[in-house]
């Protein structure tokens, strides 16, 4: 029988038997362990495995001859932004940089998508939500309300990859519970220590990913969640009276962020299901992706742009369910204004009840 | 906006102020000096009784300055301690939570040692916290013990400290305590106002993408490893004022030391 050495889950030290306690004692931090413990212990340490992150990226076919005829691309001058439009739709402004210098080129390149969510909602309904956006919010300027112009507003079929995907989890927390109790003279805190393994599996259905580098990963991911349910094939003339954006970021570049994903969310899940301690922390994870597949699909997104003290504000909608998203800029003199009211108010009231608590 | 921030400032003002006006307001206050252990010539029991009278009148509250040569042959019920002959003492004398105090110093107490002792009630408990009580012991045993001066200089310094201690008072660096404690409110407050304004950040999961029922948990197990305690030791100034019942009901607070 080969010789085993346990490690002291506490301090990592080699464990060694003690006959007077018949326990197995780390000479190094004092702890005493029960050999079964070790043993359940040791097996989920055995589990341990890598990530396994592949993918199948085989997303978007190529687009025919008469779909491409029918695209025209235009190419700003300023940024270098280039979105795709049909024929029938003229743009005269840049939607990501606002300049008016763009250039009209016969379509060319690039991948059809797979899926399509068509937009659901108008220009006016992007409107409307910009209006509500700025409503009940105490610390933005007056002003920016006031004269609230939208520069422009431009929908606008974002590239998205989408991954689907099942992952295998092997996560082991360590987590604590507490007790206290107190005697006259001390408090006591008794801390309890668990190895928690748990392993499964979990489903991810189209994650998405935005392709394109000019739509700002943030803004594009605060509109989400799109429904997928209501995606349908690809048709160019989903795209009449609205503009697409090129991939500009591939599918293989894109993995990245679905991977960060999609992991975060298998270990929330797993965590949830460790229940009555203190505090859980994870100790190790090995998330295992298998049967991944990789599509491209537009999205659609109203994006507004507006200028207030030559600082861009840029806004953007989920074309089909109406989130409105966009940071918005604080009025800073109104800021200290009430920050310094309400300080010099608690403060004469907390001083003004330690007068009361003396008087009454 | 600001004019109803003006009102809301009046109308706080105004409830304080209302919250002010003493409720007892037709409450006569006394004072007792008792030298039962013949401390005192005439002439200082005559200067000390108008002391404390000044004290009592000063801050609405009863108060007896009280010396005995022990805690026998009271004309009142006691359970024997020097804390509960000072209660009972003064529930006897101006009744049961009134506000007051005595200051009791017995030569011979149930530990035969000579014992200063001040018992508060009503309003006084709080007015006297255990700190400043314990710093007025500290003051007249250290500073004017009267194995070197005089019971009367004892006594009097006594008074005197209570004169400093009992009218209602706020240490002043409450103030910029306040304001900050104020600031960090505001802080808070402003900081949720300017959440408001921020709506664009990243996804931390893909939780709107998990496939319904997909999730299946294969192994699971909760292994105990060891535990550990700790312990700190109690606080034990709270800064406020004890409080104890008398034999006969009475909520009282105070404390004493033998010297």
């Amino acid at each position: 029988m080969a010789v085993h050495e346990y490690k002291c889950p506490c301090c990592s030290g080699a464990l060694a038997f003690d006959s007077t306690v018949q326990k197995m004692k780390c000479p190094f931090c004092d702890t005493e362990f029960e050999v079964e413990t070790l043993k359940a212990y040791d097996e989920d340490l055995q589990n341990e495995g890598t990530d396994n992150l592949d993918w199948d990226t085989n997303a978007g076919t190529q687009w025919t001859v008469d779909e491409a005829t029918g695209l025209r691309s235009y190419v700003c001058q300023s940024c270098g932004g280039e979105i795709v439009g049909d024929e029938n739709t003229a743009a005269t402004e840049c939607p990501f940089c606002g300049n008016h210098a763009i250039m009209m080129q016969q379509f060319s390149g690039s991948l059809k998508p797979d899926y399509v969510i068509p937009f659901k909602l108008d220009k006016e309904a992007a409107k409307a939500q910009y209006k509500k956006h700025l409503m009940g919010k105490f610390l933005l300027p007056k002003v920016f309300k006031d004269e609230n112009h939208i520069d422009e507003i431009k929908g606008i079929y974002v590239p998205f990859w989408l991954f689907d995907s099942n992952a295998d989890a092997d996560i082991r927390f360590r987590a604590t519970r507490t007790r206290s109790w107190s005697d006259s003279d001390y408090n006591y805190v008794q801390t309890s220590y668990f190895s928690i393994y748990r392993a499964g599996y979990i489903g991810f259905d189209h994650v998405p990913v935005d392709g394109s580098t000019r739509m700002a990963d943030d803004l594009m991911e605060s509109v989400e969640p799109f429904n997928f349910s209501e995606a349908v094939d690809f048709q160019t003339a989903y795209l009449s009276g609205y503009f697409a954006d090129k991939y500009d970021v591939t599918a293989e570049d894109s993995i990245g962020r679905a991977n960060e994903r999609i992991k975060n969310s298998t270990e929330d899940a797993f965590r949830n299901t460790v229940q009555g301690y203190a505090t859980v922390t994870p100790e190790y994870s090995s998330v295992r992706l298998h049967d991944g597949k990789t599509k491209y699909a537009f999205y659609p997104v109203w994006l507004l742009n507006t200028t207030y003290k030559d600082e861009k504000f840029t806004f953007a909608m989920n074309g089909q369910t109406g989130k409105f998203v966009g940071n918005l800029p604080t009025d800073r003199g109104k800021f200290w204004k009430f920050a310094g009211l309400i300080t010099v108010i608690a403060g004469a009231v907390i001083y003004g009840g330690m007068w009361l608590a003396q008087l009454l | 906006m600001t004019k109803r921030i003006i009102s809301l400032i009046f109308v706080l003002l105004l409830a304080v102020s209302v919250a002010l006006v003493p409720a007892s307001a037709e409450t006569t206050y006394r004072a007792v000096l008792d030298d039962s252990a013949n401390l005192l010539s005439t002439e200082e029991e005559t200067a000390l009784a108008d002391m404390i009278a000044q004290v009592s009148a000063k801050n609405k509250c009863n108060i007896a300055f009280v010396t005995v040569n022990d805690l026998y042959g009271a004309n009142f019920s006691h359970n024997g301690t020097t804390q509960d002959y000072a209660d009972m003492y003064y529930e006897t004398n101006f009744g049961k939570n009134t506000d007051g105090l005595v200051a009791l110093l017995v030569l011979s107490d149930e530990y035969g040692k000579r014992t200063m002792y001040f018992s508060t009630s009503g309003k006084c408990i709080k007015r006297l916290s255990d700190s400043e009580r314990e710093s007025i012991l500290d003051d007249i045993i250290d500073n004017h013990n009267p194995d070197r001066t005089s019971y009367y200089e004892f006594l009097y310094a006594a008074a005197l400290d209570l004169q400093e201690v009992l009218p209602p008072h706020v240490k002043w660096y409450m103030i910029p305590l306040s304001l900050l404690i104020g600031f960090g409110i505001a802080m808070i407050i402003m900081m949720i106002l300017r959440g408001q304004l921020k709506s664009v950040k990243m996804e931390r999961g893909a939780v709107n993408y998990v496939r319904p029922g997909s999730m299946n948990v294969t192994a699971s197990r909760d292994t105990y490893l060891y535990s550990t305690i700790s312990r700190t030791a109690r606080p034990k100034d709270s800064g406020g004022s004890s409080s104890h019942t008398s034999s006969g009901g009475g909520t009282h607070g105070g404390g004493g030391r033998s010297f």
